[in-house]
């Protein structure tokens, strides 16, 4: 399976640079929340689509999570926890370690892959644009 | 395939045709014919889903679950890393004490937990462990013991679980070699804290490569789970470690497969076997050894003792003249992992401390039994044997591989 995945992998990169294109044209005017773009001065495979909640996005990480699960968006914290915020079960120095935990609280995995199709992408844009115009109303709901 | 010539030219050693036009390998290899193989594979793309706890590995640990009578199988990629998980959830440290007559596997899984591995010997007729060699090996850093079930048969279970409680000690079986088999209307894999089969190619339950971990304590098995997977399966519980020890859709589909065929493969196994026994045992200086302990055994191994004395020459010459004639034996188990490069200094073993050990190294012989084997591939070998012992002299000086 490995070798008839290599046989591909061109073909894939160039979808996956395709998926990657739509979401940096789609996200451009979106507020409140940035894509992590790629240094396309090396290669690369365009695998992750990481996304950054900025300061005034209205929701919090985990709420912006739970309205796109709830829409069948997968998207997924990235990491969460940090590993120092991990159970250890032997002897360790504390870590204190503020901009991991700042990191980790603002950092999303969205769709990306074989299985999303640049119309799918249009609807996870369409709807984070949605959860920025909406957001305190989203909230004030899911409060209430 | 030629047999019942006679003299020094009906050997291959000695320049003849060999036996056998390829390679008789001593696997198992049962594998589905290619479209129950296609069926299988086609519905994983369409279903698009290939890895991380899929539908088809579900399916396979339910069917495993109710094919053993056991709580919770626990799939894996490999028996290695099935191994060094089940020392993990059951908390092992210091030593643990298992036979060196075993695959390297069993004893490298311990390393790779940090734990040491303390060897002992084995029972001379049926090669398994005893509560009397586990006793030799008792001390206060010894944190569990770790059974070997081998040839489809088993250590006397209830004899070691027994010695394990009393001695306040976790138990845990490596049963690579008894998938399927019984024990007094019990499976194996419900025995000890847990046991780990292989499903390596191998094996008579195959999927390429794969493995699962059986137990019946709840508790254990959210542990295993947990460990099996960074992301976590099913109840959540802390484990210290996790590895990526989950089995793919590919190996599960075959797997699935090959349990169906379970009953045919073990048949297959037994009238194979049998043609073996009426053809080795009466050939002096050749014992098949017996599966112990089951009512019921899978027969995926055929091992025989070799005793040089009787038969005219020794285990290696007859590996030697056996390979010529493309019948690829093996020496099963060889060496003693306590004589291993990677555990001999740790021992600190002199000549003679695991003596039955040795001599099963030196005189034990896997022969090919499986897929690839008919019985008169097995009435041919038996006849090279039979032959080379009535001119046993022309094999004295026979030079072996070391």
């Amino acid at each position: 399976m490995a070798l008839a995945n290599l046989d591909e992998l061109d073909a894939q990169i160039i979808r996956n640079c395709e998926r990657y294109d739509r979401y940096k044209r789609g996200m451009a005017p979106v507020r409140g929340i940035r894509l992590v773009e790629f240094d396309e001065a090396y290669q690369t495979s365009y695998k992750n689509i990481l996304v950054e909640l900025l300061p005034d996005w209205p929701l919090s990480r985990s709420r912006t999570l739970a309205v796109l699960h709830a829409e069948n968006i997968l998207a997924r914290p990235y990491y969460s926890p940090p590993l120092h915020r991990k159970k250890m079960g032997y002897p360790h120095i504390p870590a204190s370690l503020a901009v991991t935990d700042l990191l980790a609280e603002r950092f999303m995995l969205l769709p990306c892959g074989e299985f999303v199709t640049v119309e799918d992408i249009d609807g996870v844009i369409g709807l984070l644009d949605f959860l920025y115009r909406h957001g305190p109303a989203i909230e004030a709901h899911a409060t209430s | 395939m030629k047999t019942h010539k006679t003299g020094e030219k009906s050997f291959a050693l000695f320049g003849a045709l060999p036996a056998f036009e390829k390679p008789l390998p001593v696997a198992q290899l049962y594998f589905p014919s290619w479209e129950r193989y296609e069926a299988a594979m086609r519905g994983i793309f369409e279903r698009r889903y290939y890895t991380n706890q899929g539908p088809l590995a579900l399916q396979l640990e339910e069917q495993l679950q109710q094919f053993l009578g056991v709580k919770h199988a626990i799939c894996v990629a490999n028996a290695t890393i099935g191994l060094m998980m089940a020392a993990e959830a059951l908390n092992l440290k210091g030593k643990v004490i298992l036979p060196a007559f075993t695959f390297v596997a069993s004893a490298q899984s311990l390393s790779w937990c940090g734990i040491e591995p303390a060897f002992c010997d084995v029972d001379p007729l049926t090669h398994h462990v005893t509560p009397a060699n586990l006793e030799k090996c008792l001390d206060s850093s010894v944190s569990g013991i770790m059974g070997v079930n081998l040839w489809g048969g088993t250590c006397d279970l209830a004899a070691i679980t027994e010695f394990a409680r009393q001695q306040a000690l976790p138990v845990y079986f490596d049963s690579a070699h008894a998938f399927g088999c019984v024990v007094d209307k019990v499976k194996v894999g419900n025995f000890g804290s847990a046991e780990v089969f292989s499903f390596h190619a191998t094996k008579i339950l195959n999927a390429t490569e794969g493995g699962c971990v059986c137990t019946n304590d709840d508790d254990l098995a959210a542990r295993l789970r947990n460990i099996r997977s960074g992301y976590g399966a099913g109840r959540p519980v802390d484990v210290l470690k996790t590895a990526n020890g989950r089995m793919s859709e590919a190996q599960a589909a075959i797997a699935l497969v090959s349990l169906e065929d379970f009953p045919e493969n073990q048949r297959n196994n037994s009238r194979l076997r049998q043609s073996y026994e009426a053809g080795l045992n009466s050939i002096p200086g050749i014992r098949v050894v017996k599966p112990s302990g089951v009512s019921f055994s899978n027969y995926q191994y055929l091992v025989c003792e070799v005793d040089e004395k009787l038969l005219g020459f020794s285990r290696d010459v007859l590996l030697t003249l056996l390979k010529a004639e493309n019948v690829i034996c093996r020496r099963y188990f060889y060496p003693g992992l306590h004589r291993t490069v990677e555990y001999i200094s740790k021992q600190q073993m002199g000549a003679d401390l695991l003596p039955v050990t040795d001599h099963l190294c030196a005189t034990c012989l896997q022969l090919p039994i499986g897929a690839m084997v008919t019985l008169e591939a097995v009435e041919a070998i038996c006849d090279i044997v039979q032959r080379a012992h009535l001119v046993s002299e022309l094999f004295q000086s026979v030079p072996t591989q070391k």
